[in-house]
């Protein structure tokens, strides 16, 4: 692997609104979606891979991640304190509709790790905080009634004390 | 698709599975919709390759579960388990309570080693028949097990080397064909 080539191969990417992305073929590996698409293709890809689910915005960030995620890797004393921190910045920098649409994108592009930690970065959101505001948070319209949703309450009492503020 | 909340359902229960069981039983409340997902929520995201606990709540049913190299399961009070797993090997269940039905399939779980059951009740003809697609069946533990429907029951099994059986009630006799036997345990206390 290493010393063969200082000049890696990269691919194209093209997302929706038809903004190319260059992206190192390390880097995309961790795109099994991508990957899958190389496989499946008998000579090199030469053309820009088309993402017609995955817009401009998502793949930035996306990348981001991939990126700094290789370069703390690469240097194993620092890598776990280090991507920590990115990691929180990452999760922090995000508002919830963002968060939601970057989910969409990784479970798409099928990029493993991202994936989880965006779903623990719901998760870390929603714990402790009461319905309505997970109500809000996922843009769930309510479709019980009064009487059913007070029912529901009664039968999962116990999880409903100590409920943070919103 | 969830089309209300726009998440795919395998992501929901993803979700599901990394909140602590209170945050996950409210989202029942969500929505109908919610309601849904909260019952076929199978806390996977919970499962090694071949390990998973299962822990459920009060009326929760798992459909169907299929995973081909799970080797063990600890499954509490889920009241409808269907296992597809063969190479499943230790399996550990309990009811919640003995008022609660069960249903319980494990039709393919041909190598089974390891079976403990607990507050079962009336664990009738299925039960019963189990034991004769189990071989390889070593151990078998039955604890505070009503025999409502069989006061008799037949453990045909030749490889059986530890047989256990306590407090079950309601039980007049145990046949017990297992020539390689080497524990046996009774406590009648109901």
């Amino acid at each position: 692997m290493s010393g063969i080539s200082d000049t890696e191969r990269m691919i194209t990417l093209k997302t929706v609104e038809g903004t190319l992305f260059d992206v190192k073929s390390s880097i995309a590996k961790d795109i099994k979606t991508v990957q899958a698409f190389i496989d499946d293709s008998d000579d090199d890809v030469t053309s820009p891979i088309p993402l017609p689910n995955v817009f401009t915005r998502e793949l930035s960030r996306i990348l981001d991640y991939l990126n700094n995620h290789h370069r703390f890797r690469s240097d194993i004393e620092k890598a776990d304190e280090e991507m920590a921190r990115y990691d929180a910045e990452f999760a922090k920098s995000m508002s919830h509709e963002e968060l939601k649409a970057l989910i969409l994108a990784a479970n798409y592009l099928n990029v493993k790790d991202l994936l989880e930690f965006l779903n623990q970065t719901v998760a870390d959101v929603i714990q402790n905080k009461s319905v309505e505001f997970v109500r809000n948070f996922f843009g769930i319209e309510n479709d019980y009634t009064p009487e059913e949703e007070e029912k529901l309450r009664n039968e999962n009492e116990w999880a409903f004390n100590g409920v943070e503020q919103d | 698709m969830d089309r209300i909340s726009g998440l795919p359902k395998v992501i929901l229960h993803d979700i599901l599975g990394r909140l602590p069981d209170k945050d996950a039983a409210k989202t029942s409340v969500l929505s109908k919709a919610w309601r849904e997902t909260w019952f076929s929520f199978p806390i996977l995201s919970y499962c090694s390759r071949n390990f998973f606990n299962l822990h459920g709540k009060l009326d929760m049913f798992i459909q169907y579960v299929s995973l081909q190299k799970l080797k063990g399961a600890d499954i509490r009070g889920i009241q409808e388990v269907y296992i597809d797993a063969p190479n499943l090997e230790n399996l550990y269940y309990r009811a919640l309570d003995m008022d609660t039905p069960f249903k319980m399939n494990l039709d393919s779980c041909t190598n089974l080693r390891w079976l403990s059951l607990q507050n079962l009740r009336s664990p009738n003809k299925w039960f019963l028949e189990q034991f004769y697609w189990i071989p390889f069946l070593e151990s078998l533990m039955l604890h505070n097990c009503s025999m409502f429907e069989h006061e008799r029951i037949n453990i045909p099994s030749p490889e059986l080397k530890f047989f256990s059986l306590s407090h079950c009630s309601n039980l007049k006799e145990v046949n017990i064909d297992a020539p390689n036997l080497l524990s046996c345990e009774y406590d009648g206390k109901a």
